[in-house]
Order: structure tokens, then sequence, then C-alpha cells
């Protein structure tokens, strides 16, 4: 019965699927119109981020490499899924709202409106990724088949952020507090997640409670699969564990959502 | 009824929707997931059991007064509220003009623009292809199609909103009051299209504009406080609505009388001579003008039954009453009115003078004045009635008493044909003859 809400929104994802994809395209287009460099900007963005990153801990701080490999490299690695799912979720909080005179005034499906924040948000993703793949090389580091199971993990990223994405773009129609709760939590995830610091420098029974964050499995998956050629079924218990608090973020986020999305036209 | 049922467009059974107010958004939150169900709001009644159907290819008015849940039962007939109980089945594709250019950007093209909103109209890419030409010549906008909407008159956006919402070509027609838009030509455009619309579709619409009930629909439904309170022919439905504004119009006027803020006369009420309807207009000083030995203290039109008038059609008695004051006793007494357009053209008027034989006079003191007459053809439109009162038995010299000055105002209308220009002049005969026969 929880499950029908998700089961349902995936067959919307299918009849809308046309929809999406122009709703995604006009959200991607609309963050560039009026811009000379138009699409550029998003290489310009990461690339920035990752040269800054470079100069103050690579030239500025001297920062020893991670295990071998080149600090900066192993930064962006762990970078690059963070950056897209804290945007994911930072837009999904708002988007109800954001899309209220479509509600209010069509037959809308607002459920779809989630997945069209996670499709305009992986045009970044992708450019960030070709720019790790270009500093990995200009490191002199090799290239791997491996590569290829980031598609997992960024998998993985997006059925959470889905979740976590309905769950709080509806509760946020009714408590507003939530957008502003959302930007503060991100910020405590992101030093809560070993991006800035890995797990080996940690204690032993400390350890364990940092690998209860959902985030934590992708974060170090997208390092095995750029820098250490890992595959994630060494992971075993990380990965099932993963998936069950995915799952049922999912399942709740879509229960929720279909529970308060009958009433958004009202309180719009 | 279940022969029929393949007719029925929309169904709609004992709809009830009511909203829930909340002292604060965050215990509608609360209450969604109370473990135990406690109860935070008030409950406020939007439509109340109402229950319809309309048959393929039935044009239906849905009036009333603002708040009468009109625009509730529009949103909840096109699916983008729900009903609190009661449901409603629709069968056909919809397509609802609840708010002209919802999905438009402003930073985007006017082509662009199309194309997405007809997306979320649920138009294929292919269909808006092949018909994005013709939307652009709908919609007039020249060469304007290719530069962001942003930079559009107001006129152009809500002309490129209109012709894209009605590119749909929908089984079922859903419009709010988004007919009144752009310029009177861009307007005649709308009615012609929907008057084309109306052979293949069903159109529910809600309007103010009285007129338009009159010529576009077959069947008029009217709300009050969000019930059916009529369901039937539209000009009975237009009179049963005029009735419903005056009577709330009344109590209104009746609670400032006991306030004690405007008594004019007290020898008025007593010459109320009827009834439940009252809707007396006072005649303020401003208002009259003339040498004022007859003092008009209060008007009012009512039909022939004595029930309040404020819309027309051709051949209606309307009869005008006025309650005057008379300084001393007048023989010779000439009553008439002037009816005038919004633009204040005069465009017919009459005397007793001239119009009656008789000889009418008037006591000193207050009287009540009756007359009749019968309301041409004349262009559809809201018109004002100047009211006089005054002395003498020539037409062309007497003297005037008292003018009320654009008093009351009457709403003409011209259901199932076209006035060709401030009235209609009928033909009385025409004839063919051949002249060069093959």
């Amino acid at each position: 019965m929880i499950g029908g809400g998700v089961v349902r929104l995936a067959k919307d994802l299918i009849q809308y699927n046309e929809m999406l994809r122009a709703l995604a395209r006009r959200e991607v287009a609309s963050m560039y119109v009026g811009s000379f460099l138009g699409f550029f900007w998003t290489f310009i963005q990461p690339a920035v981020m990752i040269l800054v990153f470079w100069f103050v801990f690579s030239v500025g701080f001297k920062a020893k490499p991670m295990n071998d490999v080149p600090f900066v490299v192993w930064l962006t690695a762990a970078m690059a899924p963070w950056f897209v799912f804290s945007a994911i979720v930072t837009s999904a909080t708002t988007v109800i709202l954001q899309y209220a005179h479509l509600i209010k005034k069509t037959v809308f499906p607002s459920q779809i409106l989630v997945v069209v924040k996670i499709l305009s948000n992986l045009v970044g993703h992708g450019a960030f990724v070709v720019l790790l793949i270009v500093l990995i090389f200009c490191n002199g580091m090799p290239f791997s088949v491996y590569y290829l199971q980031s598609l997992y993990y960024l998998f993985c990223l997006l059925v959470l952020a889905s979740g976590i994405g309905w769950l709080i773009s509806s509760v946020n129609v009714y408590a507003r507090d939530v957008s502003q709760l959302v930007p503060v939590i991100v910020q405590v995830g992101f030093w809560a997640t070993p991006i800035f610091w890995d797990l080996s420098i940690m204690p032993e029974n400390i350890r364990f409670w940092l690998k209860l964050n959902p985030f934590c499995y992708i974060v170090q998956g997208y390092r095995d699969s750029f820098i250490y050629f890992v595959p994630f079924w060494q992971h075993g218990l990380e990965t099932l564990y993963f998936w069950t608090v995915a799952f049922l973020f999912l399942l709740t986020g879509g229960w929720v959502f279909a529970k308060l999305k009958p009433q958004f036209a009202d309180v719009l | 009824m279940s022969r029929n049922y393949a007719d029925i467009a929309i169904a709609a059974s004992r709809v009830t929707k009511s909203y829930r107010l909340y002292a604060r958004n965050s215990d509608r939150i609360r209450e969604t997931f109370h473990p135990f169900r406690k109860i935070y709001h008030r409950p406020f009644t939007a439509l109340n059991d109402v229950s319809f159907s309309i048959r393929k290819g039935e044009s239906v008015g849905i009036i009333g007064k603002n708040g009468s849940g009109k625009s509730t039962l529009l949103q909840i007939l096109c699916g983008v509220l729900q009903p609190t109980s009661g449901h409603v089945q629709a069968t056909g594709r919809i397509s609802a003009l609840l708010e002209l250019g919802a999905g438009f950007n402003p930073e985007f093209t006017g082509r662009e623009n199309v194309y997405l909103s007809a997306t979320i109209m649920g138009l294929p890419k292919e269909y808006v292809d092949r018909n994005i030409e013709k939307i652009f010549a709908f919609a007039d906008i020249g060469e304007y199609v290719d530069q962001p909407v942003k930079l559009y008159s107001s006129g152009m956006y809500v002309r490129l909103a209109f012709a894209t919402a009605i590119s749909v070509e929908p089984e079922i027609l859903i419009v709010d009051e988004a007919l009144a838009v752009g310029d009177i030509f861009f307007q005649q455009k709308c009615v012609a299209h929907m008057k084309e619309m109306q052979k293949k579709a069903t159109i529910v619409f809600v309007t103010h504009d009285m007129h338009s009930v009159t010529n576009l629909c077959q069947r008029v439904i009217l709300l009050d406080s969000g019930r059916i309170v009529f369901d039937g022919e539209p000009l009975d439905g237009v009179s049963q609505y005029t009735k419903l504004v005056h009577n709330e119009w009344q109590q209104e006027n009746k609670a400032t009388d006991e306030g004690g803020s405007c008594v004019a006369d007290p020898a008025a009420p007593q010459l109320t001579v009827a009834d439940h309807v009252d809707g007396w207009i006072a005649v303020s000083k401003e208002d009259r003008g003339g040498a004022l030995e007859i003092k008009i203290l209060k008007v009012r039109i009512t039909d022939a039954d004595n029930m309040i008038k404020d819309t027309v059609i051709k051949g209606d008695e309307v009869v005008v009453q006025l309650i005057v004051e008379a300084s001393r006793q007048v023989d010779n007494l000439i009553v008439g009115y002037t009816v005038k357009d919004r633009i204040g053209n005069a465009i017919f008027g009459e005397n007793t003078c001239s119009s009656l034989p008789d000889d009418f006079s008037v006591a000193g003191g207050t009287a009540l004045i009756s007359y009749r007459f019968v309301w041409p053809e004349v262009y559809p439109d809201t018109y004002t009635m100047t009211l006089g009162i005054g002395e003498g038995n020539d037409p062309f010299v007497h003297k005037i008493h008292c003018w009320a000055h654009n008093i009351v105002s009457i709403a003409a209308l011209v259901p199932d044909k076209g006035v060709h220009g401030i009235f209609n002049n009928p033909i009385t005969s025409c004839e063919v003859h051949s002249l060069h026969p093959r």
C-alpha cells in the first residue's frame, strides 16, 4: 500500500516523459538564457572550483597526496557526487512553489517535478565528471574500465535523491521552514561525509557510525571507480545497508508526496 | 437515464468542496500525520452537494456572485482540485483555460513558450509543428514570435496565450472568464472561434458578462453560496441572477437605513406599495437638476410584475416608478426618460406629453408616479436611464422641474442574433428578379 505511491510515480514518469524532457530542457536553458557564454558556464563553475582546490591545497597548504593520489584528484572525485546531490536536494525543496502557477491553474503532474530537477542538474554533473577525468589524465593516472562503475553509484545517488526530494518538496509546501533547514543540513552533511577527510583517519569505533551516513557509500564508490578501481560487490554489507536506507527514503518520500499532493492546489 | 449515458460529457454527483481553514499552515501537516487523527481545522464549504450532468456538445454557462463557488467548481471539473466528497466523471479530452499564459516564462521567445505550454497541455511536438503557424496567425503578433515574451505588450501576451490554449481542439473546453482579452477585434475573433468550437465540443464557462451568457450558452447553472439555485434556460437564469444580486443589495441598504444614516423622506415608506422586492434608489442632490419645484426623491425600475429589473430584452415592458415631492399643486404634469449608452450618447427617450393624450396632475406633497414603455431592440450594452419630471402642455416648450441624471443602469441583452448598429431596422420585404435569364 505504501509502495503504491512509488509505483504510480514510476508509471507517471513513463507517461509524461515528453513533458519531463521539455521541462528539464527548459530548466537548463533558463540557467543560461540571456548570458553570452551560455552553456560554457556549466564547465566554468566547477573548473574554477577545482582550480581553487588545487591552488589552496596542493600549492598553498602543500597537502600530502592521499595514499599516493594527488589531493586535488582525490578531493574532486568526492566533490563530483556531492555537488550534484546538494544541488538536486536544494533545488527540489522549493520546486513545488516554483511551479505553483502550473499546479494551481492546469492539470499538472507535480510528481514529475523532482525528476525535472534531477535531470537538469545532471548536465552540470556531466561537466564535473569530464573535468575530473581530464584532471586524472593530467596527473598521469591510469584509465580504467572501472570508470563505468561510477554510473552505478550515480544511479544510487539518484534513487536516494528522488526519495529525499519527494519528501522535502511536498512537506515544504506546508511548512516553509524546510527550505531554511535543508541548506543547513546540507552544510552539516558536507562535513559529516568523508569528502575532505578520509575514513581511515577516524578511530575504528567512530568509523562505524560515520558509515551509517548513506552518502558515505556513494562518495567512497566514486573514489573506488575513478582512483582505487574496487568493484562495489566487495562492499557487500555496505551495499545492502545503502539500498535498505535508499528504499526507505524512496517509500517514505513517495508515500508522503502522494498523501500531500491532493491538497497542493488548496495551499499554494 | 442510463440509456443516455454515452451522451454525457461531464457528470458531477454530489460534489462538495470544503476548505479546511487552519490557524497555522503547520497545523495542516500535524493533522495529516496525526496518529489519532486529531482535528485542527475549521471547515469552510465552497461547494455544497452540487450535482448536474452536461451532455456532449452542450454549452453551459456558470454564473453567480463573487465567492459563490464558480471557479472552485471549474477547477474541480478539470481536475486541478479534488472534491472533498462526491465525484466528477468527465469523458473526453479536457482543455482548461483557467489562467492565460500560466506556463509562460518571460525570458523565452513566443515560439519556445508555445511549445512548452503545448507540452504541458499534453500535445505531442509534431502536432505543434503542424499548427504553430495557425497559432501565430490567430494571435496576430507578427515578427514578435521569436522575441522573448517579456518584450510583448500585455495584449500580445494574452493573445498568444489564448491562441495556444484553444489550439488543443479539446472535446471539453473549460473557460474561466478568459474571453475578455485583447481589443474589440480580437474579442470578436474569440467569440467567433467559440461559436465554431460549440459545434464540436462541450463548453463550460464562467463569466460575469450576461450578454455572452445569453449569446453563447444553451443552458445556465446559477450558483449561490456553493449551491445550485437554478439550472435551465439562459434568460431565466440571468433574471434569477439579477434577483439574487438585488436581494443582497437591498439587504445591505436596509441595514444602512436602520443605522439611520440616510432617511430621505419619512413619507416615502408608506408610499412603498410593494412588497417584498424593494430596490428603490434614492436620488441624491448631485444627481438632480432643474427648477426643483417638484423633486424626484426615489426611483426604481421594475417589470410588469413589480419585480426589480436590470436586464432587458426586446419587447420587455419596463416600468419606471418615481416618488416625488411637489412644493405646490401642479397640473399639466409631464414625465419622461432618456436612455444613454456608456459614453453618454442619448439613444432613445420619450415623455408623456408627446406620447399620451391624457392630462396628469399632482397635489402638493409626495406622490408615486409610474409609467411604462416597451424596450426596443438596441445594441447589447449597459445603458443608463435619466428620468425627468416637468410641467407644460407643449412638447417643445415646457418647464423642467427635476432631472435625475444617469440614475439607473440596465443591461440590454440580445440573445441569438447580432445588432448591426445602435439598433436594428428590420427589412420589410425582399424580392429577386432575374434580369438576363440564361
